[in-house]
């Protein structure tokens, strides 16, 4: 009797759990359309224009990719009989319109025969003139709602057609696009001249924070023909698409869309870029251009932001060590210090006139307010915009 | 000998209710106390703190009282609602993280099943793997946390006091709940009980013994919260409006939802199923203390376990969030089952 309960249950229990293991279903790979790039487009009537850039899957396409260029110039250009474009081998460009990006998801879920999957999504590009809109936060919001969606994808606002934008994207070195786009990234935020925390996870969390505002992403498709001549100004201190260079990659990714809540309301240049990322204590870059001559930073700069007790100013104090390691050094280090204080100044009178706390002081001014009720009346937002700003730097050339 | 071999009982037991206290800490401050509190709903986890000590001081007294059969009834009972409290914490997380796709009804039999087959191999078993685990969990827990989280780039604690002061106090009392598991200790050890008479007259640890192993695990549980708290900002919290999504441990601004994420989930599932088969075991043993037939067929577990399964398939139906507005309830009959007076055996 004892072992029989026992073994009886032991056996109801052993079918339950086999009862369960039939609970994961559909998710093959052959009946998934992996994306890497979208991209939304504002359309008439309010609509939006969601277009994706996935893996086409195919046996043709992966030939191609591997350097058969016969398949995919036959199937290259826009429209055919499937009505998708197949830009480059081993990729299509499928789009669609909607009133909002979920549904215009969802009609190229119900359009293509294979389930549109995000968990391999590299970036997520809007329209400028969209993200001047307080729709931005319900479209990121909708695309992060997507099953398994990709919460680090990169944010990417560009002033050209989104659509258009991901189109041009290819990937030139011979590696996946997917790669591509990760060292890409990689590659301008230790230049520092790309926004730290431009996730898409974290852009929306940004988005919600009342302690800081988003930053994303800007970027441009390279117009050689209009390039900004900026006598005296660093090189990147400039917006993408007027960098002077040609190259086979045409979309240039250089500087910052700024964001007031969920608007969109200004841009930082490269070089403005890289002082946010300095001030944020997120600087990645290890090699400085001054006047001339090349310096390294070998040890870890230290920089202290704080909001003033007395007047509530903006404070950063900023401290590092250079080493000098090519051309005629002919600034000293306090000229230096001078130089990188006026430059910071610019840059958070700028965060201030687009209204944006890239620079998150409004989370250390929050420190103060012993609950929500009391920050939130404390209207430190409305002051934000008019506060002093007081930045000292600190230079040590070794 | 013997006595050491009744101290190790004891302290498997000890760590049994010790992990059964830190996942309560977690799930009732990420299901209860985030929305009221939202990001000082760790604060509020630390009531939890002096509410172990005091459940294991109270339980210390009542330890080697004979219990009346209604007394068995009701802990058993207890026990069994915290076993659906912590089931629908599991069923929850894992459809919301894990199988996203998969039917809630499988999740839940697929809960059920793999806490009951935990307690299957008996009190015993189970205490032994926790006081194995005592280490382990926490450094495995502290690990994946630091990988997923991003704790460096936490947006941090502030305002201190989340929606107020009295939300904050609301949910301390919420908090109060965490000491059930204090119930288990009530329960002599199963191999104490087939040991014989002998081993249930050797003396047992202080309180402090039980209090320290109960605080420990809670305290675990208060740290897990804190790194959620401190990583997502409140309005990221008050964002997440089902439970299953509150239960992740998930930062909003550094999304990690690789490896160590599904790791820890992984974890966490695992930890809230063998919870809950401690609760399943304790509820098994009470029936058991209550009825001498029970013990002889060996039917306390199909008959603890037939009302829990009963109860998540009617959750299954209308929704589980009535196992989150009860669960803070379920702390009024454990402080009476604690605090009760009983006749010495």
């Amino acid at each position: 009797m004892r072992n029989n309960a026992r073994t009886l249950l032991l056996v109801f229990l052993l079918a339950l759990l086999c009862a369960a293991l039939s609970g994961c279903g559909g998710q093959e790979i052959e009946s998934c359309l992996f994306v890497l790039s979208l991209a939304v487009d504002p359309a008439p009537e309010g609509a939006l224009t969601v277009t994706v850039k996935a893996l086409s899957g195919t046996q043709e396409a992966a030939g191609g990719a591997a350097g058969e260029a016969g398949g995919g110039e036959e199937a290259s250009g826009a429209g055919g009989e499937s009505g998708m474009e197949t830009p480059e081998p081993g990729y299509i460009v499928l789009s669609a319109t909607a009133e909002s990006c979920l549904r215009a998801l969802n009609l190229l879920s119900a359009t293509t025969p294979r389930a549109l999957n995000l968990s391999q999504l590299r970036e997520v590009v809007i329209n400028r003139t969209l993200a001047q809109t307080d729709a931005t936060l319900t479209i990121l919001t909708e695309i992060h709602s997507m099953y398994r969606a990709n919460g680090e994808a990169t944010v990417v606002i560009t002033p050209d057609n989104a659509g258009d934008f991901i189109r041009r994207q290819r990937a030139i070195l011979g590696v996946r696009l997917s790669k591509y786009l990760e060292v890409l990234f990689e590659h301008f935020s230790e230049m520092d001249t790309i926004p730290p925390g431009a996730q898409l996870a974290s852009v929306i969390a940004a988005m919600r924070s009342s302690g800081g505002d988003a930053a994303a992403v800007y970027a441009a498709g390279n117009a050689f023909d209009s390039t900004l001549n900026l006598p005296g100004a660093a090189e990147l201190d400039r917006l993408p698409g007027h960098l002077p260079r040609t190259s086979p990659a045409q979309n240039e990714y250089l500087g910052s869309a700024l964001f007031s809540g969920a608007r969109m309301t200004g841009t930082l240049t490269g070089e403005e870029t890289g002082l946010l990322c300095l001030m944020m204590g997120r600087a990645q870059r290890r090699e400085a251009f001054i006047d001339g001559a090349q310096y390294k930073t070998n040890l870890r700069t230290r920089v202290r932001r704080s909001c003033a007790e007395e007047d509530g100013a903006l404070c950063v104090s900023v401290s590092m060590n250079l080493t000098h390691i090519a051309g005629a050094a002919g600034m000293l280090p306090e000229e230096i210090a001078i130089r990188i204080e006026r430059g910071c100044v610019e840059v958070l009178r700028k965060l201030q006139a687009a209204g944006c706390d890239a620079a998150g002081f409004g989370a250390l001014a929050m420190r103060r307010y012993a609950d929500i009720p009391a920050w939130e009346k404390s209207g430190w937002r409305d002051a934000y915009e008019s506060l002093p700003v007081r930045v000292s730097a600190r230079v040590r050339v070794l | 000998m013997l006595e050491r071999r009744v101290l190790a009982c004891w302290r498997t037991r000890a760590s049994m209710a010790g992990l059964c206290a830190g996942v309560l800490v977690f799930l009732l401050g990420a299901g209860a106390a985030v929305p009221l509190s939202l990001n000082a709903a760790w604060l509020a986890s630390l009531a939890a703190l002096p509410a172990c000590v005091l459940a294991a001081w109270a339980a210390r007294r009542r330890m080697g009282v004979r219990m009346m059969r209604p007394r068995a009834l009701l802990l058993a009972l207890v026990l069994e609602l915290g076993a659906v409290f912590l089931l629908a914490s599991l069923v929850c997380l894992a459809g919301q993280s894990l199988i996203l796709q998969a039917q809630p009804v499988r999740i839940l039999l697929a809960a059920f099943a793999g806490a009951a087959l935990c307690a299957l191999s008996g009190g015993a078993g189970l205490a032994r793997l926790c006081f194995g685990l005592r280490y382990a969990l926490p450094l495995c827990a502290g690990a994946l946390c630091a990988v997923s989280l991003g704790l460096p780039r936490a947006a941090g604690p502030w305002p201190l006091l989340g929606g107020g002061a009295p939300r904050l106090l609301v949910s301390c009392l919420c908090m109060g709940t965490s000491a059930l598991p204090a119930l288990l200790l009530l329960l002599p050890p199963p191999e104490l009980e087939a040991a014989g008479e002998d081993a249930l007259r050797c003396p047992m640890p202080g309180w402090r013994f039980f209090a320290l192993r109960m605080a420990l695990g809670a305290a675990c549980g208060a740290i897990l919260l804190f790194a959620v708290c401190v990583c997502s900002g409140y309005e990221s919290l008050a964002a997440q409006h089902t439970w299953g999504d509150r239960l992740r441990i998930l930062s909003s601004a550094q999304p990690r939802e690789g490896t160590a994420q599904t790791l820890l989930t992984c974890l966490q599932v695992m930890v809230i199923a063998l919870a809950a088969g401690c609760l399943l075991s304790g509820a098994e043993q009470a029936l058991d203390a209550a009825s001498e037939r029970l013990k002889r067929g060996r039917l306390g577990l199909l008959l603890a376990g037939a009302p829990v399964l009963l109860l998540l398939l009617a959750m299954s139906v209308y929704g589980y969030d009535a196992a989150l507005y009860a669960a803070p309830l379920l702390g009024l009959p454990a402080a009476a089952l604690l605090m009760g007076k009983g006749k010495r055996a």
